[in-house]
């Protein structure tokens, strides 16, 4: 096996490594026990929804609302961590402890990293889904809504 | 709808993709999923009594996950709900205060789908005993609402029965047998001990007088009748342990340490032990109870009737523990004939009025 190949194969690898702290589509797929469909939903309905949200947030910055700025940071940090989307999770994470400390200066940076890393999301997002193959695919099932 | 407890979760979380995200698994799970986004709306739902399993988020405006949880504990009516939190904090500190407002479990998120489950089916199990404890507890006072004068009987021979059981654990000899899983299952079937008097006729279990010969000899009978009825369904349900100790209780309580008691004249180690127990208990509560035909017995004379009947009618073994744990017969038939008679004045008073 040459130098070459093994490089070019270690750069493939961190190239993944990369985009799984982005998104890991596999610890999404598995929370959804294999349904490839629904978690391809949830993934367009967080694109959706984060940039309203995201104005949100500069909204309330301005305006210094502490406990709802909390509230929504809080909730987009729950949001991110199911769905697997591990550096937009830990941006959020920072944010909600710049409103605790009610550190102004940092929050407007954070906010501005946080739609960056949300640029990279999208990005990865749009990426064709390799096929995974669920771990059991008899445990894929759709929500039966009431 | 009939479907077990816990097979209808209610889903609180104020965060609507989360909700989806665990609502999606949850029905692969094979549950029923209901979603509300505030505690306020999960305490509207919950007072719809179709929810005995709520998944709450911790952090959430309004009345947040703690605050759903105290709601839950304070309601004094419906069945017990179990509640588990989803929480990204840790430590004991959070745990404790997850714990102190009544919370039965904890789910870190995000959520792992194997933890869900797992934790789901404790507690499916945790609730499936309540109801199971509930049931037996039902079936015994149904025999016991046809006999009329032992109003408080089963929750004293319960009470008296652990005891019992509890002490003889201690002992050497006992150790290997009688575990905490004795001891709670003792107090869960020795209500069952009478159950085989429904099939005894009302004109010989209420007759106010004594019974002739034969009418003793069917009443008698309550005993077989108990045993089999409880071996039929032990049988068919291996697995329940339970059962086989409720039918060795009803079957056997009436036997004596001698071989001079009914039905089969059993002796000694023959006698199952649970009903060596709750033939003692039995007999504890028959004497310091009021009868008809008798005025209560006070502890001193009952205690001496029961010793007069170590290694004859009780188990000696037995006895020996009923006297380690002498105090606590007192306390429980004083407390718990008192509770009974103060509820029958109650009664009698509005009654009267
Ligand atoms: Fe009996």
């Amino acid at each position: 096996m040459s130098t070459q190949h093994s490089n070019s194969q270690t750069s493939e690898i961190s190239a993944c490594a990369d985009e799984r702290e982005v998104l890991d589509r596999d610890e999404l797929l598995q929370r959804c026990l294999g349904n490839f469909e629904f978690v391809e939903r949830i993934l367009d309905r967080f694109s959706e929804d984060f940039e309203t949200k995201l104005d949100g947030i500069r909204e309330l910055s301005k305006s210094r609302e502490v406990y709802q700025l909390h509230q929504l940071a809080h909730q987009m940090k729950g949001t991110a961590a199911n769905i697997a989307a591990h550096r937009i999770q830990a941006c959020l994470c920072d944010l909600e402890r710049s409103i605790d400390e009610e550190t102004w200066d940092s929050l407007d940076l954070l906010i501005d990293s946080l739609e960056c890393e949300f640029r990279g999301f999208q990005k990865v997002r749009q990426t064709p889904a390799q096929a995974n193959t669920p771990s059991d695919p008899s445990k894929q099932g759709v929500a039966d809504h009431e | 709808m009939n479907e077990p407890a816990g097979r209808h979760v209610l889903v609180v979380e104020d965060d609507p993709i989360s909700g989806e995200i665990l609502e999606q698994c949850l029905s692969a799970f094979g549950y029923r999923v209901t979603c509300v986004n505030d505690g306020r709306a999960a305490i509207e739902k919950i007072r719809s009594g179709k929810f005995r399993l709520v998944i709450s988020d911790w952090e959430m405006p309004e009345l947040d996950g703690i605050g759903l949880c105290k709601s839950i504990r304070e309601r004094r009516n419906g069945d017990y709900i179990y509640t588990i939190l989803l929480t990204s904090r840790s430590g004991t500190s959070n745990i404790v205060q997850g714990l102190d407002s009544g919370a039965d479990d904890f789910i870190t998120k995000p959520f792992n789908q194997d933890e869900l489950h797992v934790r789901l089916r404790v507690a499916e199990r945790i609730l499936a005993l309540e109801g199971r404890d509930l049931l037996i507890f039902s079936l015994a006072k149904l025999a016991d609402s046809r006999d009329p004068e032992t109003g408080g009987h089963l929750e004293r021979i319960r009470q008296y029965s652990r005891l019992l059981a509890e002490q003889l654990s201690h002992s050497d000899k006992y150790a290997d047998v009688v575990d905490g899983d004795f001891v709670q299952m003792i107090y869960l079937t020795s209500p069952l001990h009478d159950i085989g008097k429904v099939g005894i006729p009302d004109g010989i279990l209420k007759k106010p007088g004594p019974l002739t010969p034969d009418e003793f000899d069917v009443m008698k009978t309550h005993t077989s009748i108990g045993g089999e009825t409880l071996d039929a369904v032990a049988q068919r349900h291996s697995t329940a342990g339970f059962l086989n100790m409720a039918r060795n209780i009803a079957w056997s309580h009436h036997e004596r340490y001698d071989g001079s008691g009914y039905p089969r004249g059993l002796s000694g180690n023959d006698i199952p032990l649970s009903a060596r127990i709750v033939c003692l208990a039995d007999v504890y509560d028959a004497l310091t109870s009021r009868r008809v035909y008798k005025e209560a017995f006070c502890h001193e004379t009952s205690r001496e009737i029961i010793l007069n009947g170590s290694g004859t009618h009780f188990d000696p073994d037995v006895v020996k523990a009923f006297l380690q744990q002498e105090a606590a017969f007192v306390d429980t038939c004083k407390l718990l004939q008192t509770s009974e008679a103060s509820l029958l004045s109650e009664v009698t008073e509005i009654a009267e009025c």
